[in-house]
């Protein structure tokens, strides 16, 4: 039976490997999509950052007499004294009657629509605080006391999370579990729909099964090949991620200056693999099994859709969960990736689970092979009209 | 040969059970074409795919080359050549490679296949463009390749569903042509056409359906003389009009 499955499986692959589009969308685009996104928004954010800190602020400083405030300014952010109020980038505004050391609340007038000038308010707000500080110092030692006399504790911060996890691993185990699985779908999706409803609606199937092999290794067969399309997706992901990680400064764009590519345990990287290839066969037969009940490829995209909305929202819900012990969450299919994966990039990973996530997408896909075999075993899956 | 008996089948549509074959009893020799002849839905696609195994009829027997379609699937697949009008082969493979896939998935040993490749090729004047992307066909040469797909296995028997449906004139040819010579080879063809000067110029028998039942079958000439018309368009407007009438 494998015999004859691979006969469907090399010629898919044959022609997928002929099919430049498809090959760019499936292989070429997810190596590129990882380090294109990131180092793309680490230099956008980069710099804004850099122009926020070196433009000079137009503001206005009402109320406040004492010239060591404009100097603490200063300190904080580039700043010329504004001229007219209605020119000013934002406004720092003491009481009327204000003396230095009084007790007061000082307004800071800012628009909060620009990123600029939330950089500046968040200085100014520093400015004010360092000023306090200040005030409060003067204060105390008029009575020969310092502020280190007020304090009687001091917080010594110990991290007790693994290596990976410290260095830009819960950022990585925040955004890939969502990109892989995303791309792992997308890449099922369009080879999935094309060999089971688009080959019905080229008339081809049937000419495919008036042969010599059984429906059965027909239907495996494809399955292979989607899985084969979507697990390479998913690796490419992985691969475009390897290579953002490999640019100079790349480990600072997941939120740690020293992740780097050789960072991952052998074992984290095996732990992250199995869990995909289990989702991939998953995928490639629920994908098979809807392009099997559509008559048409348009008729499949409107079943597979709401299933990809369905990945897209468990990738984006679950982005900001910590990994979880409770055992529920790696029997639910892509669910038990994601947390699979969180706990690998964050090195925690747990060999139960990541065998109870394995196991149970091994047997759901071990389920819908059955039920794709018995659709092309079934007088249905020739029906087009 | 191919021989239908009684051949009976029901689809239920949407909770309704539709019975789209009724008794339906004919026979084709070899070197001959039989033309089965009817409107859209008359069941002439449930009927030939009940001959190349994709359909298993609900009561009758079918057999091909004294095969049983249902007994013995294999064996009949092994001596069909199926080919569909909706049939679109496309792609980035070549013809080539298009007719080494057939040639494996019909279990055809590589010496075989690269014979049989040869041979058609010179025979359906494909030498050109057989290592051609398929996607960058005519519909004439998609139509040859499709052709060519059908029997790479040598079959006995041949069963062509509306093979001439959306193809320009040209395409048309190659078909003709195909089947002229398939008959003169000696193979049992078997053809569903609704366009009625096709039949009449390639079909020797021919067999006239309408709502699931084939109101008559046998040599043009002799079927003429029997309804007093004197063409086949004549002989099925008579047909399927007295049937509607009737009904």
């Amino acid at each position: 039976m494998m015999r004859d499955a691979m006969i469907i499986f090399r010629k898919e692959i044959r022609g997928l490997l002929k099919d430049r589009r498809t090959l760019f969308s499936s292989l070429i685009l997810p190596i590129l999509i990882v380090p294109i996104i990131f180092l793309g928004m680490g230099s956008v954010l980069g710099g804004l950052q850099k122009d926020a800190e070196e433009s000079v602020y137009s503001i206005s400083i009402k109320g406040i007499e004492d010239p060591r405030f404009a100097t603490t300014v200063t300190q904080f952010l580039q700043y010329s004294a504004a001229e007219d109020d209605s020119m000013a980038d934002m406004m720092v505004i003491f009481p009327p009657g204000y003396r230095s050391g009084a007790k007061a609340s000082v307004q800071l007038v800012y628009d909060s629509s620009s990123q600029k000038n939330q950089y500046a308010a968040s200085q100014l707000t520093m400015a004010v605080n360092a000023f306090d500080q200040q005030l409060t110092a003067d204060k105390l030692a008029s009575v020969g006391l310092t502020t280190d006399d007020l304090n009687s504790l001091s917080i010594v911060m110990v991290d007790t999370a693994p290596q990976e996890a410290r260095s830009g691993g819960s950022m990585l185990a925040m955004l890939m579990p969502y990109f892989l699985i995303i791309f792992l779908f997308a890449g099922s999706m369009s080879s999935g729909l094309d060999v089971t409803a688009g080959e019905k609606e080229r008339g081809s199937l049937a000419a495919i099964l008036v042969n010599q092999v059984s429906r059965t290794s027909i239907a495996m067969g494809k399955i292979l090949h989607v899985m084969v399309v979507s697990i390479s997706s998913a690796l490419a992901t992985f691969l475009g991620l390897v290579i953002a990680l490999s640019f100079p400064n790349g480990g600072a764009m997941f939120g740690g200056a020293e992740i780097s590519a050789g960072l991952f345990s052998i074992s984290s990287l095996l732990a992250i693999l199995l869990g995909l290839v289990s989702a991939a066969l998953f995928t490639a037969t629920v994908v098979s099994l809807l392009g099997c009940l559509a008559k048409t490829v348009k008729e499949a995209n409107t079943y597979v859709m709401p299933l990809y909305l369905v990945v897209v929202f468990v990738g984006v819900s679950t982005m900001y969960m910590d990994p979880s012990s409770n055992i529920i969450l790696f029997f639910i299919p892509y669910v038990n990736i994601i947390f699979t994966m969180k706990e690998a990039f964050l090195g925690i990973g747990s060999a139960s689970h990541l065998l109870i996530a394995t196991i149970s997408n091994l047997v759901y896909a071990a389920i819908g092979v059955r039920v794709v075999s018995a659709l092309f075993n079934s007088e249905r899956i020739l029906q087009t009209v | 040969m191919i021989r239908l008996e009684g051949l009976c089948k029901s689809f239920t549509v949407k909770g309704t059970k539709k019975q789209v074959l009724k008794n339906i009893s004919f026979e084709c020799r070899d070197s001959e074409v039989f033309g089965l002849l009817g409107p859209n839905g008359a069941g002439k696609t449930t009927t030939l795919r009940t001959i190349a195994t994709l359909i298993r009829p609900d009561s009758g027997r079918v057999e091909v080359d004294d095969y049983d379609v249902v007994k013995h699937g294999r064996q009949v697949r092994n001596r069909i050549g199926f080919l569909t009008g909706d049939m679109k082969l496309t792609g980035h493979l070549s013809c080539r490679d298009m007719l080494e896939y057939f040639g494996e998935l019909n279990h055809l040993d590589k010496e075989t296949v690269s014979r049989r490749i040869a041979e058609l090729a010179k025979q359906m004047e494909m030498e050109d463009y057989l290592d051609k992307q398929i996607a960058k066909l005519s519909a004439g040469m998609a139509q040859k390749t499709s052709i060519a797909v059908s029997i790479l296995h040598d079959p006995h028997v041949i069963v062509f569903d509306e093979p001439t449906s959306n193809l320009d004139v040209m395409a048309v040819k190659v078909v003709s042509d195909f089947l002229h010579e398939a008959k003169q080879a000696g193979k049992c063809i078997v053809l569903s056409t609704h366009i009625l000067s096709e039949a009449e110029r390639l079909c020797d028998r021919v067999g006239i359906m309408h709502q699931g039942e084939l109101l008559c079958s046998g040599v043009p000439a002799q079927l003429y003389e029997k309804y007093q018309v004197s063409n086949l368009e004549d002989l099925f407007f008579s047909l399927v009009n007295h049937k509607e009438v009737s009904a």
